[in-house]
């Protein structure tokens, strides 16, 4: 799909041409101006928007840290990681249903996933859709122009995206009013935001692994043209399996000491995901992290040192992965790791600092990490951006695709007809016959993918050639052509050549509803959630401070118990908590429920040991939190 | 459904040479064939008709997507002296050509002996996989100076000397590739 613009005039009254890096678990938005690339931030100067959606009943959907602020109360509302899930079918998705606080279901009509709130379903090209219409006002904010003109975009995906996920990255586009100018890889796009402008030629390794996606990528850089000569990766390897393993490590832990099995609970799940974050963070930068759960609401209070030598062993067996992807595309592209002459760091989980340290020793050099490996992708789309709005004339991008394409034949194997690391745009042809007399239709099963069986293989679809006249077996000449467009999307057409009989499809994800009727519906939705949205999050994060001051109010017996210090502390964020009436910004009271809830953590321990103690009597842990 | 017979009638076969615009000779300068490929790009590559009219930009999508096609044959010794025969008129390669001469029938059973065995350990594979590169590109080198003299001198003879060497270096490749994959699932 292309928009068809004016022939002449670079910079048309719709605005520019965004650039935007939907991430796993955050979205940049970007701008290529006069400067260069620079990304957009929101009014409080805050770039990063996570990528969440919460969607609580009967209200309007929030987008952004006010969706984040909600998930530990209303985890099976609040949806994170949608790209997870885009474009991937439930049987794809068993693995990551475990852990994640929502529910998961399938549409009767369809192969694709839809998450479950209890009141309504909705897919996760809508959840995308909500963060690019958050990231688009953002941009019309910070440029001070009209959302209505900000129409275009340059959106990143992994370089391993199928074409189910592309389509569905593109109709997330569509729900929030933008047109995809290019979809761009990732890795490809931290290239163009490095830029290496240096005579000779020079080839470039990109390793980009983010919260749940691996990509590699080797690109040849000369004369302003940015060529990928191959590209690997691993759609199921990322920082995510970093925090798994110190979630898992904390919940036996807690389990051991508590009885408790705080997996169980999808709030539970969501309090440690962050917990296993934080620590995380921690041991970038230093020796130890502080893994800690805390739940008033529950009694629970939990907190252990990790030193990096435990972290580093835990996550060993994902780094290593890593390594067999980077083998991988110097192995495709028939080169050396000698051949190589500069290797990027992109994706926050590349500053753990293990994965930094065997990425430079694989390929025997120090990586490049100076631009802020979060920002890197959205600064590359813009740069994309400026290319595709005539402002970045000396550069271009020549892409290839990561997964081969074909075509299902006798006995179920794969004909491939594109295969993977081809160059795109690209087209293929190839002809079929049929196998019966008389067979007047010949179907056909596009297949995505590297196994030799198409049952293994993701179909994209099935399609029928039919009208074909009688014929003897193997008379019928059937041509199938396959073009795959600079997106990386695919068209196929069928022609019979003896009858003439054709038939033509672009491949579609199966959504229950037209991309008109959701595109209508998000826009109305949004078009009030932005108004209150300040508002909403004020009364959220009340409601949690709320709760939190009863609960410490509740056990105001045990303060005897803290030291004069710990008192102290934990009067004085009483005392601000009882006056919080009057703040009005959401920021502020956040801080304010931050701190209480630190304050009355040694409350939380003392409560904790006491359960412990009446656990052994035989008491458990509900009906003791209940006294 | 399968696969149709290979198409009888060729009019005009592909000329990938002429599409990338460099010399038809089997010897090619990479630095040249990079040159050209990056020139072709800079007229085609879709991203240069963003603001072209809906038929300029579907003529640059299929105009790009030949110069891919031309440039990745051209760039794989194989697939250009495949690509250079056709363009000689020398019929298309069939799967049942059986015009393998009798020690390359004997050296492929001896090769598929000498797969069976080095697949028991890492070292002797790569030893195995190393070898069989080379003797692939040597193959490929041996086939230059024939080539030279296609130039001049179209004898079918030639033709299908070079077919039959051709068939032998798609032999040793197949093999190769074949490793690579136990390599991967293996590991």
């Amino acid at each position: 799909m292309m928009t068809e613009l004016p022939i002449f005039g670079q910079d048309t009254p719709q605005g520019p041409i965004l650039g935007i890096d939907l991430g796993t678990t955050n979205t940049l938005v970007a701008v290529f101006d006069a400067s260069g690339a620079r990304i957009l931030a929101d009014a409080n100067g805050e770039e990063l928007l996570p990528s969440v959606v919460s969607f609580p009943k009967d209200e309007l959907p929030l987008v952004g840290q006010s969706a984040l602020d909600r998930a530990r109360f209303d985890p099976k509302r609040t949806i994170h990681s949608a790209k997870r899930l885009i474009g991937k079918g439930i049987a794809d998705l068993k693995e990551e249903q475990a852990s994640l606080p929502y529910d998961l279901v399938n549409t009767p009509d369809r192969s694709l996933a839809c998450i479950d709130l209890g009141y309504r379903q909705v897919n996760p090209s809508e959840v995308s859709g909500y963060i690019l219409a958050a990231a688009r006002s953002r941009a019309a904010q910070a440029l001070k122009i009209k959302r209505e003109d900000l129409t275009r975009a340059v959106i990143t995906v992994p370089a391993y995206f199928d074409d189910a996920q592309r389509q569905a990255t593109r109709d997330a586009a569509s729900f929030a009013g933008l047109d995809v100018v290019r979809m761009l890889s990732e890795p490809t796009a931290a290239a163009l935001a490095y830029g290496f402008e240096k005579k000779e030629a020079q080839r470039v390794i990109i390793f980009d692994l983010g919260g749940g996606t691996l990509d590699v990528s080797l690109l040849k850089l000369e004369k302003g043209v940015f060529r990928v000569l191959a590209t690997a990766g691993d759609t199921r390897l990322g920082g995510d399996d970093f925090d798994r393993f110190l979630m898992n490590l904390a919940a036996e832990k807690i389990q051991k000491k508590t009885g408790v099995d705080v997996l169980r609970s999808p709030a539970g799940r969501a309090t440690l995901r962050r917990a296993a974050e934080d620590c995380k963070k921690q041991l970038s930068t230093s020796e130890t992290g502080t893994l800690k759960y805390h739940d008033p609401q529950a009694g629970v209070a939990w907190k252990q040192e990790i030193d990096w030598r435990t972290f580093q062993k835990g996550i060993t067996p994902y780094v290593q992965r890593a390594l067999d992807a980077c083998a991988q595309v110097l192995q495709d592209a028939e080169l050396n790791i000698e051949d190589v002459d500069e290797v990027v760091l992109v994706g926050g989980s590349t500053r753990v600092p293990l994965v930094k340290a065997a990425v430079s020793q694989f390929f025997q050099t120090t990586c490049h990490d100076e631009l802020d490996p979060e920002k890197v992708v959205a600064l590359g789309a813009a740069v994309q951006a400026g290319i595709l709005g005539g402002k970045a004339n000396n550069l271009l991008l020549l892409d290839v695709t990561p997964l081969s394409l074909g075509i299902e034949t006798m006995g179920g194997t794969v004909s491939k007809l594109i295969p993977r690391n081809t160059a795109i745009p690209s087209q293929a042809k190839e002809t079929f016959t049929t196998y019966v007399d008389g067979q007047s239709a010949i179907s056909l099963n596009i297949i995505q993918g590297e196994r030799e069986m198409a049952s293994d293989n993701r179909s994209l679809g099935n399609f029928t050639l039919s009208g074909i006249p009688p014929m003897p077996a193997g008379l019928p000449q059937a041509t199938v052509q396959f073009t795959l467009d600079a997106d990386g999307l695919l068209r196929v057409q069928a022609k019979e050549q003896r009858s003439g009989v054709e038939t033509e499809i672009a491949i579609e994800p199966k959504h229950g509803l037209t991309d008109k009727e959701v595109e209508s519906m998000l826009q109305d939705a949004w078009n009030h959630a932005e108004e209150d949205l300040t508002q909403r999050r004020l009364a959220d994060v009340r409601m949690q401070l709320d709760t939190v001051s009863r609960s410490v109010e509740k056990s105001n017996s045990l303060f005897s118990q803290l030291s004069e210090v710990q008192r102290e502390r934990l009067e004085d964020a009483r005392e601000e908590a009882t006056t919080s009436d009057s703040v009005t910004s959401p920021d502020l009271l956040k801080g304010i429920l931050d701190e209480l809830e630190d304050a009355s953590y040694p409350l939380a321990e003392i409560l904790m040991n006491q359960v412990a103690v009446h656990a052994v009597q035989g008491q458990n842990l509900t009906e003791f939190s209940k006294e | 459904m399968q696969r149709a017979p290979a198409a009888v009638e060729n009019p005009s076969p592909f000329d990938p040479f002429q599409c990338i615009g460099i010399t038809r000779n089997f010897a090619i300068n990479e630095t040249a064939l990079d040159d050209a490929l990056i020139e072709a790009s800079l007229r085609w590559h879709p991203d240069r008709w963003v603001q072209g009219t809906a038929q300029e930009q579907k003529q640059a999508e299929k105009n790009m997507a030949q110069i891919n096609r031309a440039f990745g044959i051209l760039k794989d010794p194989l697939l250009r002296a495949e690509a250079l025969l056709t363009l000689f008129g020398a019929p298309l390669p069939t799967g049942t050509d059986k015009s393998a001469s009798q020690g390359f029938l004997m050296e492929m059973m001896e090769l598929k002996e000498e797969a069976k065995s080095a697949a028991k350990n890492p070292e002797t594979l790569s030893r195995f996989r190393t070898r069989l590169l080379t003797l692939e590109v040597q193959a490929l080198e041996e086939l230059r100076p024939t080539f030279e003299s296609l130039q001049e001198d179209l004898v079918a003879d030639t033709l299908s000397t070079v077919r039959g060497q051709l068939n032998r270096v798609q032999y040793l490749r197949r093999t190769r590739e074949g490793l690579n994959r136990n390599i991967l699932l293996g590991s």
